[in-house]
């Protein structure tokens, strides 16, 4: 429905979530959205919304996986743990970014003198 | 690998519909209770708590919505929804969708019938391995383009010690073989002569046993024989003993030493195989006898212009050495499936498939027309679903959605007519006298080609409608008046612009008609110079090993014609080549002329013919004797010249006891015989149909000096065909009891047979068929359009003639623009009818291509059914009543 720019942020969205599962354990989708907000100090204004089909992916590429359980308030829940492919494609991911962010930063330092 | 998991598990998901939603329902509230808690943990109330909650979530149905689609195949099941709403849609219209289909299934039926004729003439190879590099070998004479003679043995022999563009040459002689057994009845078959290493060369292995060895193809060998699939399966019951067993094939007993498979009749009809070396050996010693056909298999790296020239290399230095034989003897080589095409056919099936091209473009065009129209009717619905939150890129996959669809019925429906086509097709070129490979069968390139064609179809006439349509702005559209006005000006212009050209193409296809039925009434208004009803005709073949010298056949045509003579109310007589059958192409000298160059002069055809031929047709030589076949054979026999040879080469003299000379055209014999003319025989047309230009020289030789093995009997009698046929058969069993007759049927229906008069007719009708078809859907178009944009203007002419407008004026407001685009279609239209007069101009017959009766014809035509298809539509709306008009709205 929305094109590409979702896409995106599906990427990176994808990354944050596989990242907190890695450093807090297996988490409901609700914590997962908390901790990311509060991870970029509340600086991304994340559309929790869009946190589900990012999980769904995820979980299809079979990086994450679900099943029910309970929330500390004792609701029924889904909880997502990161399994050991997603471990892996984790630490892929992360080279990956870090080289694609290096790139973009050393694009944007660029002293423009022959201009 | 990660592509393959998603997609297991989206399928795991779509056996389960509807489950991933509720669990998604039940995990997005959730989510909301548990933001609202630590919203209410941080002081909010409830209420506020879960309002926070709500806006930091977002969209829950957008969520949902993309979480869907992920979760299943999205477009598979868009898709799913399209094509049942255009199903839906289809048979709602169910009219629109009938015409529609019914212009299209007659495009796609005329493009696949062409197109699976020109697949199997054209396209389609040999049934061997690399069939691409077999290729036919033979020779031109004189300044013919084309391959028109075949090579004698001894050439062949020299060609291939030498030549090494080729793998492997071989020769063959396809003809007639009597087949006889100890207990069995004889049977005659097609068989052909063959080298040792034919099969090898073709790559085709034997069922059962072998193949010919070098050792079979030395004279003197012991004869074996190699059965064809069915010969095997009919006569000898399928026996694996078969192997070994002697028959006798021509009477000469032969070991069996093969079995070849199912679908193997090399080279075109042959039922059995033997070596070359059991031909007679005048095929075989003669260098000026080229009887014989060659073909080849082009060596790894060789192209067919090396093999043409290596071939040229040796035939010049075969010329130096034998100049009688081979002067001006220039081989030629082809892909082999390209030998067994008549030219006609080759100039005719490309044109033909331009012209279903064209008709396919027009059924196109029509139903672009078609949807155009209906575009308004829907641009209602189309505005809401845009309204509700269509793309226009939704809107346009839906409309074409519906163009496939309608294609893929038109294309099953032509696809069904096509069938019914090609067999009556098949039918009508004696299909089953084609080379056995040359099935007009569908194959896979016959049927990627339809399916192609049906989706390019779909786009051609659905892309504009649907973008045209798509088009429609949504604020002005749900408006009542965007019902009848909105895009109306755009389309139109389509809408005219596909009128103008379907009418620019009509002329054209008619004219391709016309000048193909004037060629076909031209062939059939030719006159023989004899009446051919009421002429029974029967051919015989005398088997080379009964009758391998001269003298013997010449004593056989002696005794049949004695015989025939003989029966009481029967007239017939001996002739070699029908009328329009041709002859023997020669070049003719008279006595004080010596042999060199070419004369300037025509060819002449040389026709043996016994006597009484001319009184079977109740006429007899206009002067001089008839030929007789007792003539002594020492001096110049006696022939007849027709009477037109007679009054241009013998101008003003008497040609009666001149004596001339006939050397075969193109290549020269050692000591062209002298004959004496005796007589002048009466003008019969020996030319074929397709030269209308009546010079037709023909000397008629006598059964005496030129016994062929192969003669035709014709007879006439009132008694009626069955009691010629039987009476003339029991003449020739008296003579020879094992000599079958063949080919028994009327003159006519000989005449009737010929390649000239075949071709023409299935392609001519075959056009003209097109041309109607274009004609129809170019009128019904035209009609369609002027009619649809008199009733979206019903209300205006309405008011008009209420203010007072005249009819002729209210005529002229509908009439107008059909007007136009008639005038500038066949303005158009008529260029192109002269160009395609010029591309048919090898194949018309006795007509020019740009004669003028069919061309005015044409115009004439079109402007009669062009002004009618607009004075229906203007007459309806002149009679309209204003105040009935007015009101309805």
């Amino acid at each position: 429905m929305t094109p590409d720019k979702s896409d995106v942020l599906y990427g990176t969205l994808g990354l944050m979530v596989i990242k907190t599962l890695e450093a807090m354990g297996p988490l409901h989708g609700y914590l997962i959205a908390r901790r990311i907000e509060q991870i970029s100090g509340d600086q991304l204004a994340l559309n929790q919304g869009t946190l589900y089909p990012a999980l769904l992916k995820l979980e299809q590429l079979g990086w994450i996986a679900s099943k029910w359980g309970k929330s500390e308030s004792g609701r029924r829940v889904r909880i997502y743990a990161l399994t050991r492919d997603g471990r892996k494609q984790l630490e892929k991911e992360e080279a990956q970014w870090q080289r694609a962010a290096g790139i973009v930063e050393r694009f944007l330092k660029i002293p423009e003198t022959n201009s | 690998m990660t592509r393959l998991r998603v997609l297991l598990s989206r399928l795991r998901s779509l056996g389960r519909p509807g489950s991933g939603d509720r669990d998604l329902d039940d995990e997005i509230a959730a989510h909301l209770a548990e933001a609202a808690d630590e919203y209410v943990r941080r002081g909010l109330s409830p209420e506020d708590a879960y309002r926070a909650a709500r806006r930091d979530f977002g969209g829950v149905t957008q969520a949902k919505e993309i979480h869907r689609e992920l979760r299943s195949f999205g477009w598979l099941e868009a898709a799913g929804r399209d094509v049942r709403f255009a199903i839906r849609m289809l048979i709602k219209e169910r009219w629109v969708t009938l015409a529609a289909v019914a212009a299209l299934a007659i495009g796609i039926a005329a493009n696949t019938t062409v197109f699976t004729i020109v697949n199997a003439i054209l396209l389609r190879a040999l049934p061997f391995e690399e069939a691409d590099r077999i290729v036919a070998v033979g020779i031109r004479k004189g300044n013919m383009r084309t391959l028109t003679a075949g090579v004698s043995y001894a050439d062949f022999e020299d060609w291939r010690a030498s030549a090494r563009s080729f793998e492997g040459l071989s020769a063959m002689r396809e003809t007639t073989m009597n087949v006889g057994d100890e207990h069995l009845a004889p049977e005659r078959f097609v068989g052909a002569y063959v080298s040792a290493d034919a099969f090898a060369v073709l790559r085709q292995q034997p069922l059962l046993g072998r193949r010919f060895s070098r050792d079979d193809d030395r004279r003197g060998a012991t004869p074996v024989v190699i059965l064809g699939y069915s010969l095997w399966q009919n006569r000898y019951a399928a026996d694996p003993n078969v192997l070994g067993r002697t028959i006798r094939v021509n009477s000469v007993p032969s070991i069996v030493v093969g079995v070849m498979p199912e679908d193997f009749s090399f080279p075109t009809r042959s039922r059995l195989w033997q070596p070359l070396a059991l031909l007679p050996d005048r095929m075989l010693a003669s260098r000026g006898s080229r009887d014989l056909s060659a073909f080849g298999r082009l060596a790894s790296g060789a192209s067919l212009e090396q093999a043409a020239v290596e071939l040229g290399g040796i035939a010049g230095a075969l010329a130096d050495r034998y100049p009688e034989t081979n002067r001006g003897v220039a081989p030629v080589v082809v892909p082999y499936h390209e030998r067994s095409v008549g030219s006609r056919g080759r100039s005719t099936l490309p044109v033909l498939m331009g012209v279903v091209a064209v008709i396919l473009l027009m059924a196109c065009a029509n139903v672009a027309n078609l949807l155009l129209a209906r575009a308004a009717a829907r641009t209602h619905e189309i505005t809401v679903r845009m309204a509700i939150g269509a793309g226009r890129g939704q809107v346009v996959r839906q409309l074409l959605i519906e163009s496939l669809a309608l294609a893929a019925l038109a294309g099953a429906a032509g696809w069904a007519l096509s069938l019914t086509a090609i067999r009556g097709i098949y039918g009508a070129l004696g299909g089953s006298e084609l080379p056995y490979w040359i099935r007009f069968t569908a194959d896979e390139r016959v049927f990627a080609f339809s399916a192609g064609m049906t989706l390019a179809t779909a786009l051609l006439f659905g892309l504009v409608p649907a973008l045209q349509m798509s088009k429609v702005g949504i604020a002005g559209m749900l408006t009542e008046a965007g019902r009848t006005t909105a895009g109306a000006g755009r389309s139109r212009r389509w809408t005219h612009g596909l009128v103008v050209f379907q009418l620019a193409l009509t002329p054209v296809l008619l004219t391709g008609g016309g000048l193909m039925m004037r060629s076909m009434a031209a062939q059939y208004q030719m006159d023989a110079g004899v009446r051919t009803e009421g002429i029974t005709w029967a051919a015989i073949d005398l088997p080379d090993a009964k009758y391998s010298t001269a003298n013997d056949r010449a004593r056989f045509y002696q005794e049949l014609d004695r015989r025939l003579a003989a029966m009481p109310g029967i007239d017939a007589g001996l002739v070699s080549h029908a009328p329009f059958g041709g002859g023997g192409a020669r070049n003719l000298w008279l006595d004080h002329e010596a042999i060199g160059q070419e004369p300037q002069r025509p060819r002449v055809l040389a026709v043996t013919a016994g006597p009484r031929y001319f009184q079977t047709f109740g006429r007899k030589p206009v002067r001089g004797s008839d030929l007789s076949l007792s003539d002594a054979k020492d001096g110049a026999p006696p022939v007849l010249v027709n009477e037109w040879l007679a009054a241009t080469v013998f101008a003003g003299e008497d040609p009666i006891g001149r004596r001339i000379r006939l050397t075969p055209v193109g290549g020269a014999t050692a000591a062209p015989e002298w004959f004496t003319v005796a007589g002048i025989a009466p003008n019969i047309r020996q030319n074929g149909t397709n030269d209308a230009s009546g010079r037709d020289g023909v000397v008629y030789l006598s059964y005496a000096s030129n016994p062929a093995p192969r003669s035709n009997i014709v007879a006439r009698s009132t008694a009626g065909p069955s009691a010629i046929v039987s009476a003339v058969r029991e003449q020739v069993r008296a003579v020879d009891p094992d000599l079958p007759l063949f080919e028994v049927m009327a003159l006519d229906d000989v005449l009737e047979r010929t390649d000239e008069r075949t071709g023409l007719r299935v392609f001519g009708t075959m056009f003209v068929v097109f041309a109607v078809v274009a004609l129809l859907l170019a009128t019904i178009g035209l009609f369609a359009v002027t009619a649809y944009a008199a009733a979206q203007r019903t209300r205006e002419i309405g008011l008009r003639a209420a203010l007072g407008a005249q009819p002729a004026h209210i005529w002229w407001l509908v009439a107008r623009s059909a007007a136009w685009q008639l005038g500038i279609g066949l303005t158009i239209g008529m260029a192109g009818a002269v160009g395609i007069g010029q591309m048919l101009r090898r194949v018309l017959v006795g007509t020019g291509p740009t004669d003028p009766v069919t061309l005015l014809a044409v115009a004439g035509l079109l402007a009669l059914v062009g002004a009618s298809a607009c004075v229906f539509p203007a007459r309806r709306a002149m009679r309209l009543d204003p105040a009935a008009v007015l009101k309805s709205d």
